[in-house]
């Protein structure tokens, strides 16, 4: 196609009104490259023209795509049944961590095929004038799956009696023991998968999984 | 009478009122908005459900049933919409064969002498929710739907019965006398209103589907004693008494359904079904019930009465379009079972069922089940 300055404003219109085939568009569009003083005009006829019709299918991609607008969180419904939730699940938890007393000496033995001696022996009973802590000392051990460790928890009990002639008395029910951890195929903790939080829509919508269509 | 009258009572809320909540197909998975309402719209696509079944014995129950429903997605709305139609017929004998030769010989050509007939249709509205992950809002882990669903209906009921019904029942020896027969018509007329809420849960493989639906009962029976005498070959009947009472009903049911295939859309998928249900009447009538009633079956109280009523395990396969499986459905005395082979693609479920005893040629059971679904 021979494109004539003349003839410039005529398939400009054409182009905007969608008359040109590929071919032409392409040509008309690298002369107005050529010849930038035709961009002027080019970007007038096209911010005159108005499209009648969207002919650009939808796919359904919008809704994905766009954004829905949100309501902020005071406006949910959820928030005032949800808050005083929230709220008493806080306090709640946090009277179990703050109440809960500290643990100490708990050690998880993950190394294979150890043995473990815990032999806390008290050459003699001091006599002070202090109450009777007797600290007794149990084991546990949980059983996993074949390939989780096995681990040995030992917990410590504290108790206080009041008298006045005391003495410093430590049971070590591990005394003289060999604790012998034999699965001895992983030797570290297993480290929990982060779950995934989830969100419910408080809004239908028609976005949604069907049925499986073998049901 | 009143102890009869309480005994075709019984009879009227365990046998024949069952009202019909839950599906009384073989194929449940194949009608799903009566399933539970929460199915409406479950689609993508628009779905026409019709399904059909008739079974006849020489000795037990008979009956068929037709079932027609429409459900969509309104998708502007977020909502799935349902209708459905249920045409329930149920046939049983309550004369004992015995002693059928001495009833007249008009009623001796009857072939069934209880008749219940039902009709019900009913309205769905399923709204869903998605439920995603928080760090991708647009992928969906599951999809939840609660439903309320309204339902009407009407059933009517014609029965004959003798002096044997009332011994089956209460083991209370009667004596005949072979000069006449005693027997008595009932009949009772039937309106129901019935609504409830409904569950679903979803994702590619699982389904889980709750349904509980209150029903208010609304009927009026009546009953006559007749009396015929076997040597001058004449009928007399008392003057029919007539009663209106009101009971309610409540009836939870619960399906789950999983399937076992790499992509839902692979050549072999295998999904099972297992559903159950059952049923709680308040408000009855029954003053008192006699101690040596059949409790045990009954499981009756003063004025109430619960049974697990409905029972349903399916397993489902598909090969490419082909479908096949075997199904089993209780629903009250009534058994809808048999082998299952099917057809599908992706605008057309076809599935029919036929009674394990199909290739008997001379089985006293008989058992057809037709269920297809159009999606456009």
């Amino acid at each position: 196609m021979n494109i004539q300055p003349d003839d410039i404003e005529a398939l400009i219109f054409d182009f905007h009104e969608g008359n040109l085939s590929a071919l032409e568009k392409s040509e008309l569009l690298n002369f107005i490259h050529l010849y930038p003083e035709y961009e002027k005009d080019f970007a007038l006829w096209a911010q005159s023209y108005v499209p009648t019709n969207n002919s650009i299918d939808e796919y359904g991609l919008t809704k994905f795509l766009l954004h829905e607008s949100t309501k902020p969180w005071y406006k949910k419904p959820l928030t005032y049944l949800g808050a005083p939730l929230l709220l008493a699940l806080f306090l709640s938890l946090s009277v179990a961590v703050f109440n809960t007393p500290n643990k100490q000496n708990e050690p998880i033995y993950t190394k294979p095929k150890e043995t473990i001696n815990i032999a806390h022996q008290v050459s003699e009973s001091k006599k002070i004038e202090t109450p009777i802590i007797k600290i007794s000392r149990s084991s546990k051990s949980q059983n996993y799956t074949k390939k989780t460790p096995k681990i040995l928890t030992i917990k410590d009990t504290v108790e206080i009696t009041k008298t006045t002639s005391a003495s410093i008395i430590e049971n070590d029910t591990l005394n003289s023991k060999n604790v012998v951890i034999d699965n001895t195929e992983v030797s570290t903790t297993k480290t929990s998968t982060k779950k995934r939080k989830l969100n419910f829509s408080i809004s239908p919508s028609g976005s949604f999984i069907p049925t499986n269509p073998n049901f | 009478m009143t102890a009869i009258r309480l005994l075709l009572y019984i009879l009227f809320v365990s046998m024949c009122t069952s009202l019909y909540a839950q599906v009384q197909f073989a194929q449940v998975n194949q009608l799903p908005t009566l399933l539970s309402p929460s199915m409406a719209g479950s689609k993508e696509q628009k779905r026409i459900i019709i399904g059909a079944n008739n079974y006849t014995s020489n000795n037990e129950n008979a009956g068929s049933n037709i079932a027609i429903g429409y459900d969509q997605m309104i998708k502007k709305i977020g909502c799935g919409i349902g209708v459905y139609y249920l045409q329930n017929n149920f046939k049983e004998n309550l004369i004992n064969e015995n002693d059928l030769i001495k009833f007249p010989e008009d009623t001796r050509k009857t072939k069934y002498y209880t008749i219940e007939n039902q009709k019900t249709t009913g309205i769905c509205i399923a709204p869903k929710y998605n439920i995603t992950f928080k760090d991708n809002p647009y992928k969906i882990k599951y999809t939840f739907s609660p439903s309320i669903f309204i339902e009407l209906g009407k059933s009517t009921n014609t029965m004959l019965c003798n002096p044997s019904f009332e011994y089956k029942y209460t083991n209370t020896p009667v004596y005949y006398n072979w000069t006449e027969v005693n027997y008595y018509k009932y009949s009772y007329n039937n309106t129901f209103f019935r609504s409830g809420l409904g569950v679903q849960l979803n994702n590619k493989k699982l389904i889980v589907l709750g349904k509980i639906a209150f029903t208010r009962n609304s009927y009026s029976e009546q009953i006559s004693y007749t009396t015929f005498l076997i040597s001058t070959n004449t009928e007399s009947e008392t003057q029919p008494k007539t009663a209106n009472s009101t009971f309610y009903a409540v009836e939870p049911t619960l399906h789950l359904g999983y399937t076992f295939s790499k992509e839902t859309n692979t050549s072999f998928a295998f999904t099972p079904i297992l559903g159950i249900g059952m049923i709680h009447y308040f408000n009855l009538d029954a003053q008192s019930i006699q101690s040596d009633s059949d409790k045990s079956r009954y499981n009756i109280t003063q004025n109430e009465l619960s049974e697990i009523n409905y029972v349903h395990a399916s397993a489902n396969a598909r090969y490419k379009k082909l479908l096949f499986g075997a199904a089993y459905t209780k629903y009250k005395s009534a058994v809808y079972n048999g082998v299952t082979l099917g057809f599908q693609n992706d605008h057309v479920k076809l599935m029919c069922t036929m009674n394990f005893d199909f290739y008997k040629a001379y089985a006293d059971f008989h058992k057809m089940e037709f269920t297809t679904g159009f999606f456009f």
